[in-house]
């Protein structure tokens, strides 16, 4: 009987130290976000005037909207997300990676952002917008859900020919 | 000669008027066993007392006219006996078990004692050993067991009457011995403020209770019964110990030595001729798991009995309590889990103490009434370091409660009264506001035959808060419960609950305070109110297997949610925003085998609960909580486990989530939790000691009651409690 008891309390001890990791589990969790490449065609203005890059995901259509408008949105309410500075990587022809780690939520307009002069609070102009082409003016959604990173967000993006701009004159 | 037979007539006479005297012991039929805690109760009197370890009992100054005892424990069938026949009998009464607690008697149903079998609506109960068994140290750690209870971290919500609002407001009423305890403040329920140690057992009533119970009473009520007064002269002490698993993951892990926590209990009851005393002391020092959430609390109780004559008593109770803890409001993030998001190090400390008046007075057989009246008062303040004072509030919550209980004959009971509450606020956040309100209500309760009884209740509110509003309500009740046989019954009710905003919910303003997301004042809302159906039905299929079962449906209207929008920053108010509607069903099974000696209950609730306006599931609701508790009781030791299964939460607040914000808040699991715990009692062999081994949450199952709040991994707690008369 004492060794049943004895057996009985090994496999307890057992099955609950197995099951210490079981549950939430941070070495399981993938950060929600979006990545993909950004390919630059075409020539590339000079290097003073792509002073910052950055992918920008807005969770609506932008429509007539103000540069001022939406600084204040990534700075002050933090409802736009935006990447880590790409400019450093622009060249002629190049194909660059980027990863952005975002709230789960569908992001309607993701688009790559040029710093063209030094106010940074204004002197903004987007130079790609993902899903967008002449032929397809529709920009394209990036759902975002927990846990997992949306792949193949790739955006072409063309200094001297961009894409239609949201911004108000 | 006819001098002689004169004294010896009005001798006789008053011996017998004498009051009587009645001692005896209490076993159970099954094994002889002696059963503690057992009520003895003098029918249509104010007198009664409990039965000791040993099963033992005495009662005096009975009046010669009272003829009957009620005799009632958790877990066994309740007996009416003659007093007469118990003295013949050398007052040995056997108590047969009842596989489960239909026999039980309970208050909070019809605010009248009646057996758990009589009543029409549903109701769980949790007697002291089931607290003491589970080594509670905070009432709201036992009440997870309950039946269609669940708890979102300190908030509770009974069959998904509740989601989450942090600190406001509550759809459940709390009662401590029939009188409300929620915060004028806030109205929410203070749960670590309810002295455990003192709890004789508590009723959770399901649904709608406010013919009775008035506001707040929209999802159920909670109602704690504490211990009358020991007859003879009782020491009560606890002492234990306990630690904290270190984390699961090495992320997770923000210091390298183990966290304990340790606490006191210290009580003393007794009789003096018509004086019951009971008083406790107790201290709790928790270092906690995460990084700044350590609390100490303290915790003083008394509780005066005075007999003034057989039928009428006043009851003094007074509950001090004190608590001093960091402020963990949620995690870092999901790799820092156990870190906060804040680790400015701010403390909270709160003082609350509530002290209440009871007299009863049974006039006649059929007429008896009490007056209860309570003052609770509930002091906090939030302190960032160098004693620099964030927010404070200082609440008074009044209620003044007169009910009477008549029988009109033999089928026929008149429950009705009046109640008034004052309210009474001043604090940074909330303001200096007060608030008022009255309320009559009466019920009957009819009983057509034997097995056909059929309540009808109304209670009329008028509530008022001074810059807000001034509404009535009026909430009716019809509950019909027919007995099929003796071992099948089936029950009816619909009825309706109503909840005024709190104080909190009306005027809470942060603007000033520094917290992560601003709240703004929602002076315009609404009360929000509900009806309940429910059909349930209890089956005894023998002695060892019963079966519950209850359908309910509840239409909620005006639910008053936290509203997160954003202008130029991130605000939170108060709106009446959804139309809800929650049904589901509940089945437990209660077995009891080898002679009583293993008992096994298993619990489920299926919850559907949609917002009307969206077709969306509600917020912060569980679809399924599950529960399997079994005990077995060899001789001079109790092993027991308790599991308990809540599905995740399907729907939470995303905007609060993304705009306050909580790092990867949206981190949810299944909770699977097993408590387990072996205790020996060494008592029935005379060595008045008992001790016990808990492992809480055995599994080490890594889960989340609430977004961003990592709950308590795998800790065991050492116990070592004893009883000296």
């Amino acid at each position: 009987m004492r060794k049943e008891i004895l057996l009985s309390i090994v496999v307890l001890l057992s099955i609950f130290s197995a099951c210490d990791q079981s549950g939430l589990n941070p070495n399981e969790y993938q950060e929600p976000g979006f990545s993909g490449s950004i390919t630059v065609v075409g020539s590339i203005p000079p290097r003073d005037s792509v002073r910052d890059l950055r992918v920008v995901a807005v969770p609506y259509y932008p429509v007539d909207t103000t540069v001022a408008d939406l600084i204040d949105k990534i700075l002050n309410k933090q409802v736009i997300p935006f990447s880590e500075s790409l400019s450093n990587n622009v060249a002629p022809n190049t194909t660059i990676q980027y990863q952005m780690f975002v709230k789960p939520k569908t992001y309607h307009y993701v688009a790559v952002a040029q710093l063209y002069g030094i106010n940074v609070f204004q002197d903004w102009r987007v130079v790609g917008i993902y899903g967008y082409s002449p032929s397809t003016p529709t920009p394209a959604p990036v759902v975002v859900v927990e846990g997992q990173m949306t792949k193949n967000i790739n955006i072409t993006v063309n200094f001297y020919n961009p894409p239609p701009q949201p911004f108000k004159k | 000669m006819k001098v002689l037979f004169f004294h010896i007539v009005v001798v006789s006479l008053l011996v017998g008027q004498q009051p009587l005297s009645v001692s005896g012991r209490i076993l159970s039929a099954d094994d002889e066993s002696p059963i503690a805690g057992a009520s003895i109760l003098v029918v249509n009197t104010t007198l009664g007392t409990s039965s000791d370890v040993e099963g033992k009992f005495f009662l005096k100054n009975i009046p010669p006219q009272r003829k009957q005892l009620q005799i009632s424990a958790v877990g066994y069938r309740t007996v009416t006996v003659n007093i007469s026949d118990i003295q013949s009998k050398g007052a040995v009464i056997h108590l047969y078990p009842s596989p489960v607690l239909t026999q039980a008697v309970v208050v909070t149903a019809n605010k009248r004692p009646q057996s758990l079998e009589e009543i029409p609506v549903s109701m769980s109960i949790m007697d002291a050993q089931a607290f003491e068994q589970r080594n509670t140290i905070a009432l709201d750690d036992a009440l997870r067991y309950v039946p269609g209870v669940h708890f979102q971290q300190w908030q509770i919500n009974i069959r998904a009457s509740s989601g989450y609002s942090r600190g406001v407001g509550s759809r459940v009423s709390l009662l401590v011995d029939g009188v409300p305890l929620l915060a004028g403040d806030t109205g929410e329920i203070a749960f670590e403020a309810i002295p455990v140690f003192q709890i004789d057992r508590v009723e959770v009533l399901k649904g709608a209770g406010s013919t009775l119970y008035g506001s707040g009473a929209l999802g159920g009520v909670v109602n704690v019964l504490t211990k009358e007064a020991e007859e003879t002269p009782t020491v009560y002490w606890r002492v234990f110990s306990g630690v904290y698993s270190k984390p699961a993951f090495d992320q997770w892990k923000w210091t390298d030595s183990y966290r304990f926590f340790d606490g006191e209990f210290a009580g003393f009851s007794s009789r003096y001729n018509s004086l019951g005393v009971a008083f406790s002391i107790n201290r709790l020092s928790d270092d906690g798991y995460r990084q700044n959430d350590w609390r100490k609390k303290y915790n003083g109780f008394l509780k005066l009995k005075y007999d003034l004559s057989p039928y009428q008593s006043l009851t003094f109770s007074s509950n001090v309590f004190s608590q001093y803890r960091a402020e963990f409001l949620w995690w870092k993030n999901f790799q820092n889990a156990l870190r906060p998001a804040d680790s400015s190090g701010i403390t909270v400390t709160s003082l609350r103490f509530n002290n209440s008046l009871v007299y009863k007075h049974f006039v006649s057989d059929e007429f008896y009434y009490d007056v209860k009246a309570v003052h609770f008062r509930s002091n906090w303040y939030r302190d960032a370091p160098q004693n620099v004072r964030l927010d404070q509030s200082i609440s008074d919550a009044l209620v003044v409660d007169a009910q009477a209980n008549w029988t009109l004959d033999d089928n026929n009971i008149l429950t009705f009264g009046v109640t008034g509450n004052y309210n009474r606020v001043r604090a940074n956040i909330f303001g200096t506001h007060d608030g008022q309100g009255t309320a009559f209500y009466v019920q009957d309760e009819y009983r057509f035959s034997p097995s056909l009884t059929a309540i009808v209740g109304v209670r009329h509110d008028i509530q008022a808060v001074r810059g807000a509003y001034t509404e009535e309500q009026t909430n009716p009740k019809l509950a019909v419960r027919y007995a099929v046989d003796e071992n099948n019954t089936v029950r009816l009710s619909v009825g309706r609950g109503f909840r005024s905003p709190s104080i909190g919910e009306l005027f809470t303003s942060t603007a000033n305070t520094g917290s992560a997301a601003i709240v703004v004042p929602s002076v315009n809302l609404e009360p929000e109110h509900s009806w309940t159906y429910e059909l349930s039905s209890t089956h005894v299929l023998s002695e060892y297997l019963q079966f519950d079962v209850a359908l309910f449906h509840n239409d909620f209207y005006d639910l008053i949610e936290p509203n997160v929008f954003s202008d130029s920053l991130v605000k939170i108010n108060f709106k009446n925003i959804t139309q809800a509607e929650i049904e589901g069903f509940e089945v437990s099974m209660l077995t009891k085998m080898f002679n009583h000696s293993l008992s096994c209950d298993v619990h489920y609730n299926y919850n559907w609960a949609v917002d009307r306006n969206t077709g969306a599931f509600l917020r912060f609701r569980p679809r399924h909580i599950a529960s399997v508790n079994a005990l077995w009781t060899p001789p001079f030791c109790t092993v027991g486990a308790d599991y308990r299964f809540i599905s995740r939460i399907e729907h939470i607040d995303e905007q609060l989530v993304d705009l306050v914000p909580i790092p990867n808040g949206r981190q949810r699991v299944d909770i699977h939790v097993v408590d387990a715990r072996i205790i020996f009692d060494v008592g029935e062999i005379g060595f008045p000691l008992r001790a016990s081994l808990n492992v809480n949450n055995a599994l080490g199952y890594n889960y989340n009651e609430l977004i961003g709040n990592v709950s308590p991994p795998r800790h065991f707690v050492l116990s070592l409690e004893g009883v000296v008369r």
